[in-house]
Formats: C-alpha cells, structure tokens, sequence
C-alpha cells in the first residue's frame, strides 16, 4: 500500500518537473521576443505613397464682365505612414497553455509629409489676378489632410494593425508559441 | 534435514525484510529530494518570470542558422509591400509642353513619315479632339485617373538555402526580386470626383484608361515604385536579423 503511494507520489513528482522545465524553456525566449517585436515595428508597417493632383480654379464676373480667371493645375507626392508608436508602451505576458498575451497601443498615422521638391505644373491662368506662394501653400496643406482621409476610407489603420498582427505572430510561430492573445490599448486624446 | 531447511528458510526471511527496509529508505529519500528540487524550481519559475532552465534531453532541436534565417525572413518578407494611389492627369501628363502640334498636323496631312512619338502625339491629339479638348490652343480642360499600384517581393521565388552565405557574423543574402503585384484602376463617379468634369462617353473613357495603365505602369516604375519596396523589404530583414545576433547584412541580386 504504501509503496504505491510512494509510486504514485514520484510520477506526479517527475510530471511536475518536466511541466515546470517545459514551460521555462518558453519563458526564456521572452526577451528575445521583445527585443525583436520592437525591432520590426520600429518600421511602419504600412505606407501609401499619394501622387496628389491639385486644381486650383477661381473665375469672378462683374457686370457679365469676367475681371479673375484664375487656374493652376499641379502634382506632388504625399507619403503617408501608419504603425505602432513604441514610445508608448507594450507589454507582454504569460498566459495559460504556453500563450502569450501581447497589449500594444493602437495603431496610428506616424507621418504624413509632402515632398515639395516633387510638385509638377501642368499650367497656371493667371488673369487679373497672380497665383500666390501662399495660394500653393494652402492647397498642400488642405491635400494633406484630404489623403489623410482618404488614407482612412482606404483603412489604412486596419491594414497596420493587421500587418502588425501577423508580424508579431511569426515571430512568436517561430520559438514554438502558437497561442497569442492580441489586445489594443486605445491612444488617450489629450 | 527438516529441521535445517527450517532453519535456513527463517534466515533467507529475515534477510529479505532488512533489504525491503533498505529499498523503502531509499525510495523516500530519493522522493524527497525530487520533490524538495520539484518545489524550488516551481517556486523560482513564479518568482522570477525569465528564470532560464532546460532539461536537456527535452525540447532539444537541431535547426542549423541558415534555417533559422530562411523561415525567420520568407515569414516577414512577404508583408514588406509599397502601395502607391498615384493620379495621372490626362492629356497633359503624357505630352511635352511645347508639342509643335501644327508642324505634326501638317507633317500628317502632307503625308510626311512621322516618328514613333509624333504618331502617339496624333493619336492623344485626336482622342481628345473627341472628348471636346482642342490642344492646338490653350486650353485648361483634363481628366484625372487614379490607379492603385502595389509592388512587393516576387512569392514564387522564396529565399532558399542557396541564396545565403554566412561568414562569421556576417550574411550575404540574395533577395528574390521586386515586381508589381497589383494593379487597378480606380472607378470613379460624380461624388468622388473633385475636379471640373468633362464629359467623356464610355467607349472613349475605356480608351483613356487603357492608355494611362499603359503609361502609368512604366512611370512608377521611372519614380522608384520598386526601388521603395526593396528597401522596405530590406529593412525589414536588417532589422529582424541584426536583432538576431548577425553584425553585418549584405543583400545581393
């Protein structure tokens, strides 16, 4: 009887061992892991490049007299970029069966830059009134919020939480961890 | 003779239960330093979350550094794409400024050779003559198409082992190379379209489009749509194998 006690005592005595020794070999990965997720996501993990088409058109009459016909027709190409902003802060976390839970901030747009040494005239009509600098200036500026927008119709930030979603996970795949569980710490607006 | 083997029965007895003891003895005392060794790493692996121990005759695999990097980079590779929405302006981002159309129009009329670019010119020039947009004169009348151009790294030809070369810290990799995965031209409508409209019927709308796909594939090419995804590609395989360990990454074609 009581030798099988003892027998019984050792089996669970040895599962406990290799249960504990199997689940540290993962733990130790865990840095690595960090290390490499920052890495790659230093990288933006989506990026539009917009070739924006601007028409500037104003036509003013005065007594069926027209007095302004102004029109400018340009190019300029518009990098916009979304990811994970790291200096926010993730974590990553052990959970039951082996997992890993991973809480990262939401993605967002990192950059939106307009590249003026990359603007094409097509023409300008310049009647009765000149096409300013600040004419040009607006309009870039007004362009840039529009690609934004339509960066967002085209779910950019989907797409980065997406693309970032399957980044993390082959780097996980690859040290045996299969079971990732992703959580979205939404960005405070202050 | 039975009172001998009586007696040498009770001795073999007697024995038998001293050495029973001495297994019993054994047995608890091996339990308890496997259960006292059970306790402290169980102990340790709660305590300390990164606490590092391998048995060895588990979890050992032998996967040599070329594999590593193979499934490492063929992984992360393939999300390393560019997306260009790239608007061209028609008819004017296909012409030169200062297209002698009168000498091409003479030149056509008389009967004269004409270039390979004097025959395209004429052919733009009659297309928009249709579409009610005279280029012989000024004239501030255009259309604008968007086309979406995604370029990435070529999926039928993975990195494979020969494609790598490792010296010491260093890895010489050829990439596999860069091409143009997808290529739309976007359908528009009224609401969406934000400038002055021009009146184009379907048949010569089709022509236009097939036109500046045409044209548009080479340009974003010519402004470095594939020169932007390998660089992007690359910095993404830098990054995740100098973070691996490797010193130094050099990428061929």
């Amino acid at each position: 009887m009581k030798q099988k006690i003892l027998f019984k005592l050792l089996t669970y005595a040895l599962l406990l061992s290799l249960l504990v020794s199997c689940t540290l070999h993962t733990t130790s990965s865990r840095p690595v892991i960090e290390n490499q997720i920052r890495s790659i996501l230093e990288l933006p993990t989506v990026e539009y490049v917009y070739r924006e088409v601007i028409y500037v058109g104003e036509e003013a009459r005065f007594l069926g007299f027209k007095h302004i016909d102004k029109r400018l027709l340009f190019s300029i190409d518009i990098i916009i970029s979304a990811g994970i902003d790291l200096t926010k802060e993730f974590e990553i976390r052990n959970i039951a069966n082996g997992g890993m839970q991973i809480i990262l901030p939401e993605p967002e747009i990192l950059l939106v830059d307009a590249d003026e040494g990359s603007i094409y005239q097509f023409f300008v009509k310049e009647w009765g009134e000149k096409v300013s600098r600040l004419d040009y200036y607006d309009e870039i500026v007004k362009s840039k919020e529009n690609v934004t927008a339509n960066s967002l119709e085209r779910n950019i930030l989907i797409k980065a939480k997406n693309n970032a979603e399957e980044i993390i996970l082959k780097i996980f795949l690859f040290y045996g961890i299969e079971k990732v569980d992703f959580r979205w710490r939404e960005i405070s607006v202050k | 003779m039975e009172l001998k083997k009586w007696i040498f029965d009770g001795e073999k007895s007697v024995s038998n239960k001293s050495k029973g003891k001495m297994t019993g003895k054994l047995i608890k005392l091996f339990l308890i330093i496997l259960l006292t060794l059970s306790a402290v790493l169980f102990t340790l692996k709660f305590a300390i979350p990164d606490f590092n121990f391998h048995l060895p005759f588990i979890y050992t695999k032998n996967i040599t550094a070329t594999e590593i990097i193979l499934k490492k980079i063929n992984k992360i590779s393939t999300l390393s794409t560019v997306e260009y929405i790239y608007k061209s302006v028609f008819p004017y981002d296909f012409i030169e400024k200062d297209t002698p159309w009168r000498k091409i129009l003479s030149k056509r009329i008389k009967g004269d050779d004409l270039t390979e670019t004097e025959n395209e010119n004429l052919w733009i020039f009659d297309l928009c003559q249709s579409i009610g947009i005279n280029l012989e004169y000024d004239t501030y009348d255009f259309v604008v198409i968007t086309s979406i151009v995604k370029a990435g790294f070529n999926l039928e030809n993975t990195i494979g082992k020969n494609n790598i070369i490792i010296d010491g810290k260093n890895i010489t990799l050829k990439i596999p190379g860069i091409i143009i995965t997808k290529f739309t031209i976007e359908d528009t409508d009224s609401t969406r379209y934000s400038y002055p409209d021009l009146d184009v019927d379907p048949m010569n709308w089709k022509k236009i489009t097939d036109y500046v796909e045409r044209k548009t594939r080479i340009r974003v090419i010519e402004d470095g749509i594939l020169k932007n995804a390998e660089e992007r590609g690359k910095d993404f395989i830098r990054s995740i194998l100098i973070e691996s360990g490797w010193d130094n990454i050099i990428f061929v074609q």
